[in-house]
C-alpha cells in the first residue's frame, strides 16, 4: 500500500489533493521508525493507545484495515474502498470536477 | 469438492448417458449420500485422529482451571472443525463441561464464544450465564451474523426485525459492557449504525477532530475546498 500511496502524494502535490490517514498503530514510538523507513509523509490522526478499537475506528464502524473514503472538496463521500487504479481514478475524477466548477466560476 | 464430482456425474448421467429410470436417480443419489457421509467421516478421523478423547482426558486429569480450560477450549475448536455426527456430540459433550464450570467466567465464555460462534453455542451459553457482560457477547455474536449476511443480501423481513431488536438492546440495556477488545457495545453498535446509514456515497463525512502523530490536534474539515482520500490505516 505505501508505494502506491507515496506515488499518489507525489504526483499530485500541486493540486487541491490531501491523503489523510487515521492510524491505529498501538505504539507510537514504534510507528515513528516506519515513517521514516517507508517515507511517509501524508498526516494522520491518531486512534490512540488501544490501536484498532480506539475512538475514531470505533465510530466510523470500521472493522477491516485499510478502510477507505474518498471525499470531494465539500467534505461528501463519494467513493468507498477503492483500491489501487480504481483510487487514482476516483480521485482524478473528482479533481476535474473541481477544476470545470472553478473555471464556471471565474 | 468432492461431492461436486459426484454431483457433476449424476447430472451428466441423468441428462444424456442412457439412464431414464427415476428409481435409478433415487438409488443413485441415495448411495451418493451415503459415500458423501463416509468420505467426511474418513477425512474427520484423518484430521483429527484421537485428539478428541486424548484432550477430553487431559482435560479431566487438568491440575487447574487454566489447564483444563485450554484442553477443552481446543477440543471444542477441533470438534467445530469436523462435520460427521460423532463431532457433533463432541461440540454437546465439551460445551456442556465447559458451562457446567464456567458460566459465570466472563474470559473463558468469552474463549469459548470465540472458538465456536454456532447458534447452539451462543443459545447455550445465553441460557446458562448470569453475567451481563456475557449476555452482551452473545448478543452481538448473532447481531454480527446479520451484519454479515446483510453485506450479500437484503434481510428479510423477521431477520431484519431481530436485528433491530439486538442493535437496540446493544446500544440500550447493555451499553455499557465492553467487547473482547475493551470497547463499550454501545459505542460500537452506533458505529456500525452511523457506517451504514450515514457513511454512504453522497453523504457529509462527519468531522473528525483529533491528534496527528506529533500530538498536535487538527480537524477533517481543515481540509475542505480539497479532494481528501481518508484512509483508516495501520503498520502491522
Amino acid at each position: 500500500m505505501y508505494p502506491h500511496e507515496r506515488s499518489l502524494v507525489a504526483r499530485l502535490k500541486d493540486e487541491p489533493f490531501a491523503l489523510i490517514g487515521i492510524n491505529s498503530d498501538e505504539d507510537l514510538g514504534k510507528l515513528k521508525g516506519t515513517l521514516k523507513e517507508e517515507n511517509i509523509s501524508w498526516r494522520s490522526f491518531w486512534n490512540g493507545p488501544k490501536g484498532t478499537s480506539g475512538p475514531i475506528a470505533t465510530s466510523w464502524g470500521v472493522n477491516s484495515w485499510p478502510t477507505i473514503y474518498v471525499l470531494d472538496e465539500t467534505g461528501t463521500i463519494r467513493f468507498i474502498n477503492v483500491r489501487e487504479q480504481k483510487l487514482d481514478e476516483a480521485v482524478d475524477t473528482l479533481l476535474a470536477e473541481l477544476k470545470a466548477k472553478r473555471s464556471d466560476g471565474k | 469438492m468432492l461431492s461436486k464430482l459426484f454431483l457433476g456425474w449424476v447430472s451428466a448421467a441423468a441428462l444424456g448417458l442412457g439412464f431414464d429410470g427415476a428409481a435409478d436417480v433415487a438409488r443413485i443419489r441415495e448411495e451418493l449420500r451415503k459415500k458423501q457421509q463416509d468420505a467426511a467421516a474418513r477425512a474427520d478421523a484423518a484430521l483429527t485422529g484421537d485428539w478428541l478423547d486424548t484432550l477430553w482426558k487431559a482435560a479431566g486429569e487438568a491440575k487447574d482451571d487454566d489447564a483444563r480450560c485450554a484442553a477443552l477450549l481446543l477440543a471444542m475448536q477441533v470438534a467445530e472443525f469436523g462435520s460427521t455426527d460423532a463431532c457433533k456430540e463432541w461440540r454437546g459433550k465439551v460445551r456442556d463441561e465447559l458451562l457446567a464450570r464456567y458460566a459465570d467466567d466472563a474470559k473463558r465464555m468469552g474463549d469459548l464464544l470465540r472458538v465456536s460462534f454456532t447458534p447452539q453455542t451462543r443459545e447455550a451459553v445465553l441460557a446458562r450465564t448470569t453475567l451481563k457482560s456475557v449476555k452482551a457477547m452473545c448478543l452481538w455474536g448473532e447481531a454480527s451474523g446479520y451484519l454479515a449476511t446483510m453485506r450479500r443480501e437484503k434481510l428479510g423481513e423477521e431477520a431484519q426485525k431481530r436485528l433491530d431488536e439486538l442493535m437496540a438492546l446493544l446500544r440500550g440495556e447493555y451499553k455499557d459492557e465492553l467487547d473482547s477488545k475493551g470497547r463499550r457495545f454501545g459505542d460500537v453498535v452506533e458505529g456500525k449504525l452511523r457506517q451504514m446509514n450515514d457513511l454512504v456515497v453522497g453523504k457529509l463525512a462527519p468531522e473528525i477532530d483529533g491528534k496527528d502523530l506529533d500530538d498536535a490536534p487538527f480537524k477533517l474539515s481543515d481540509y475542505r475546498g480539497k479532494i481528501v482520500v481518508l484512509d483508516f490505516w495501520g503498520n502491522w
